[in-house]
């Protein structure tokens, strides 16, 4: 790195650079006049620009508590932070403008924090969950708490023994209103071996100062807090060895959780401290805290809380219904009944989402188990039973959703023809993919709308009722099965990224249709790359050369669909 | 309703394939003389050692005519051992052994077949005679009482020829769909012939000769979904077939039609064809391109067949009033008893 050059670009950009020798490290130090006063900016040399360059803010303690400016510790140093390193796309072969742009932004945050009091203030609260973090013990557990947030006191259970990963390992705060909730039910399915380690107080502050800097100044932060903050009497006068306060405050980037932990130093019980002379009896800790409420949970992991009340009938828990359920659990839904009556084995491993403990198992409920334990507020069922044994118009019409993935045309027009003659108003998504890589289809059927089913079943060459789909990018009456061991052994194959492909486009298709926004019945393909079929001599649709719209969401009606026009 | 549907409407008005209830007697007859064929060919010596249907029943083109009559080709096959020298004298066998005796009056031995007709029955038969050298094929060519000049055993290659139609390995996707537009096009393009030409200029706008055309110039037309467009391929197709090379223009603006076997004798199907037929030929079909894309700029259903029905005849359906989309529709069921699908999941 020819540092030389770099300051010398500078100096012609009219900063005033120089290379300098701090506590035996080569540096690069910008001092920078402003209105406030003199920015002394100090960059450490390296070998190798990688990031964004770095410049520290020198004689850090004469600004008191700057927002984005963090201590290093022992030095009188602040490290400054001018944005989201990994996504700065950095001119490693410019490095002179690299260090321009960077020392630009570091000048431009840093003026603005000192000189706009009030905007530091907001930013210190902004960031405060992650200031807060950076005082805390990294060796020490997160502490998990099942809360609405009120002032109510807490029970607080240890980690499991031994327990590195999981819930299992970390903290457990249920406050009494939440120990019925389903997140606690789901988080005490998890583990059931902890043991109580005492008691705490959710603390709502309404009155939030920004995190202290360094863990010794806690205790002030702590005094300052309960001061001039609402915490019951009740509270106040209880006596203990232990206690863990847990906070929630509103801030500028939403409410933020966040605690301590004050430990007794030596024997006996005593009341919470309340002033600096008290508090010198405990020892103060700050601790992480992990709230688990789906308000806070679904939308933050990718999930929308508009779907938590929606329930779909998922008929075909194979490789592609599997995905399927998976993929909607992960959506938010939040009732789901599957159908299957096949058994998960051998066969099925490498391209179902199921692991082999299942072996043997029917899928459907296999699929249930495994939902249930991955996604907190889902409440699943099963159904052993086909396709066709579900034609209950009661039944079919008490769901937002019919999911229907068995890959079997005469089954779903038969399905089909009953939910015509019965009027039933469920939208139903019919999906199915197609061996060798070449494709998936995924159709929309929504009742009193245009198009159907049977729309993507009309005969193109003749108009009639067909009876394979015209979606399809493979033609009819090819033997595209493969047998290995006699009748009842055939199978069509295809690998977990075709089934995985194909479940995501019915997934945006279901998602869209919950959420409304698809309104129109319609049709996805994906179109996948064709060498497996014509290494095996097979042969494609016009519709698979013809093609050039995967994923994109089309219309299903066909003009020339009887039952459209019935 | 589509276009489509309403030339899906006059195929099946016009077609005409071998398993066809109006095709039943004629398939009888010709089984039936195929028989004594075989026995009178045995006494003489030359026994049949193959038959086939050729012709337009045999590459699936075939259409009915409005007169009511059907045509059968079936060649006859003996072996080159043992076939005479005389390539007339299994023809005379033919006539005198079997379509005599049968009580046909008028059995015909022609240059490249002898014939016959069963007046009662609209029906007339062609029978080519051919030997077989190996995998080569020879045609007997000449009349009743030709001398040895005008007479002979003629290169040629009927299964060539009716594979080379039927080829649909140049079509990628849904290769037998496309397949199947072009056979619909010849059908459409012999019913607009026998429409528009007198009787005596159509028979001599020879079938096969609209089957090469249609082959060397064919243009599918399918939407992106795979839906057929007959009309868009027709036009493409006619468009083609005018500027192929096929019609060399005269003095007058007059025009020769020539076209030429794909296949073994290589021969042009419109050898001998006056000015006249070239010149009609021509301008019909230029007409008929100038209608087809009438059609295809007309945005109403009905005047759309109505143009449609002034090219190919009444067969070709005129809907009372437009199908719009609130209209009941008939279901038509799978000709299919099942097919097999790439379905899975």
């Amino acid at each position: 790195m020819n540092y030389q050059e770099i300051v010398s670009h500078l100096c012609d950009q009219g900063y005033l650079a120089t290379l300098e020798n701090v506590s035996d490290l080569d540096c690069l130090v910008v001092s920078h006049d402003f209105e406030g006063g003199n920015l002394k900016l100090i960059h450490f040399c390296v070998d190798e620009i990688d990031c964004l360059p770095t410049f520290f803010l020198g004689n850090f303690s004469q600004y008191g508590n700057l927002a984005h400016v963090l201590p290093l510790e022992k030095f009188d140093l602040g490290s400054v932070c001018v944005g989201d390193q990994d996504s700065v796309s950095v001119n490693f072969e410019q490095p002179k403008l690299a260090f321009q742009e960077s020392l630009e932004r570091h000048i431009n945050l840093l003026t603005k924090t000192i000189l706009k009091v009030a905007w530091n203030t907001e930013e210190l609260l902004r960031e405060f969950y992650a200031n807060w973090l950076r005082i805390c013990d990294d060796s020490s557990a997160d502490f998990i708490c099942a809360a609405s947030g009120d002032l109510e006191e807490v029970q607080v259970f240890s980690p499991v023994s031994g327990r590195k990963w999981g819930f299992g390992s970390k903290y457990l705060g249920i406050t009494h209103c939440a120990s019925s909730l389903a997140e606690f039910s789901y988080i005490a399915q998890q583990d059931k071996n902890r043991s109580i380690a005492g008691e705490g107080f959710i603390i709502p502050l309404n009155n939030l100062k920004p995190a202290p800097t360094t863990s010794e100044l806690l205790g002030e932060w702590y005094l300052q807090t309960i001061k001039n903050n609402y915490i019951s009497s009740k509270f106040e006068q209880k006596k203990g060895k232990r206690f863990w306060l847990i906070f929630n405050a509103q801030t500028p980037s939403g409410r933020t959780w966040f605690g301590i932990q004050l430990s007794i130093k030596g024997n006996g019980k005593k009341s919470l401290p309340k002033n600096e002379e008290s508090l010198k009896n405990w020892s103060i800790s700050p601790i992480r805290v992990k709230i688990f409420n789906k308000e806070k949970i679904m939308p933050r992991s990718g999930a929308n809380l508009g779907l938590e009340g929606k329930s779909v009938l998922m008929v075909g828990c194979g490789s592609v219904g599997g995905e399927i359920v998976y993929k909607l659990g992960a959506a938010g839904i939040g009732n789901m009944v599957l159908c299957d009556p096949d058994i998960y084995t051998m066969d099925n491993i490498y391209r179902h989402v199921l692991s082999d403990h299942f072996l043997g198992c029917n899928k459907a409920i296999a699929l249930s188990l495994e939902l249930d334990s991955k996604f907190p507020w889902i409440k699943t069922q099963y159904e052993i039973r086909k396709l066709l044994d579900l034609r209950n118009t009661n039944h079919l019409n008490s769901f937002d959703l019919i999911v229907i993935a068995i890959g079997s045309p005469t089954h779903e027009r038969l399905f089909h023809d009953f939910l015509v003659q019965n009027h039933i108003k469920t939208p139903v998504i019919n999906t199915w993919l197609e061996g060798y890589g070449i494709g998936g289809h995924a159709v929309l059927d929504l009742q009193n709308a245009n198009g159907c089913l049977r729309c993507a079943y009309v005969d193109l060459q003749t108009g009639a009722r067909g009876l394979s789909s015209n979606l399809n990018f493979l033609e009819t009456d090819q033997n595209l099965t493969v047998n290995h061991a006699g009748c009842g052994e055939l199978f069509l194959p295809y690998n977990s990224v075709s089934a995985a492909q194909t479940a995501l486009i019915a997934t945006n298709l279901a998602i869209g249709t919950l959420l409304r926004k698809i309104t129109s019945s319609s049709k996805v393909s994906w179109k996948g790359d064709c060498s497996d079929v014509v290494s095996r001599g097979f042969s494609v649709t016009h519709r698979y050369t013809a093609f050039d719209k995967s994923l994109q969401i089309l219309p299903l009606y066909n003009e020339d669909c009887d039952i459209c026009h019935g | 309703m589509s276009i489509q549907k309403h030339f899906n409407t006059f195929h099946d008005a016009i077609k005409l394939s071998k398993q066809d209830d109006a095709y039943k007697t004629a398939r009888e007859r010709d089984d039936s003389i195929t028989n004594e064929v075989r026995n009178a060919f045995k006494d003489a010596g030359y026994p049949v050692i193959e038959d086939f249907i050729q012709g337009s029943i045999s590459t699936d083109t075939a259409i009915l005519k409005k007169s009511g009559d059907f045509d059968i080709d079936r060649a006859i096959v003996i072996d080159c051992d043992n076939a005479p020298d005389n390539c007339v004298k299994p023809k005379i066998t033919l006539c005198e052994n079997v379509l005599e005796k049968r009580g046909f009056q008028n059995a015909k031995i022609k240059k490249p077949c002898v014939t016959a007709d069963y007046k009662n029955e609209n029906l007339h038969i062609d029978f080519p005679i051919y030997r077989k050298n190996g995998a080569e094929y020879e045609l007997a060519i000449g009349k009743r009482n030709a001398d040895e000049s005008n007479r002979k055993w003629e290169e040629a290659d009927p299964r060539g020829l009716k594979d080379w139609i039927k080829d649909k390995s140049s079509y990628i996707g849904s290769a037998s769909d496309k397949l199947s537009q072009f056979n619909r096009l010849v059908r459409y393009l012999k019913r607009w012939r026998d429409e528009k030409f007198s009787e005596g200029v159509a028979a001599k706008i020879h079938s096969i000769g609209i089957t090469v055309m249609a082959k060397q110039c064919f243009s599918p037309s399918f939407d992106s979904d795979g839906k057929p467009d007959d009309l868009i391929a027709l036009k493409t197709t006619v468009s083609a077939m005018l500027i192929h090379g096929y019609f060399t223009a005269k003095a007058n603006c007059q025009y020769q039609v020539s076209v030429f076997l794909p296949k073994k004798p290589w021969r042009d199907i419109f050898d001998g064809s006056s000015v006249n037929t070239g010149t009609q030929f021509r301008n019909k079909l230029s007409t008929l391109e100038g209608k087809l894309q009438d059609a295809i700029s007309e945005t109403d259903e009905i005047e759309k067949c109505k143009i449609l029905r002034e090219v190919f005849g009444d067969d070709f359906p005129v809907p009372e009033k437009s199908n719009n989309s609130a209209s009941t529709r008939k279901a038509i069921f799978s000709s299919s008893g099942a097919v097999g699908t790439s379905q899975g999941a």
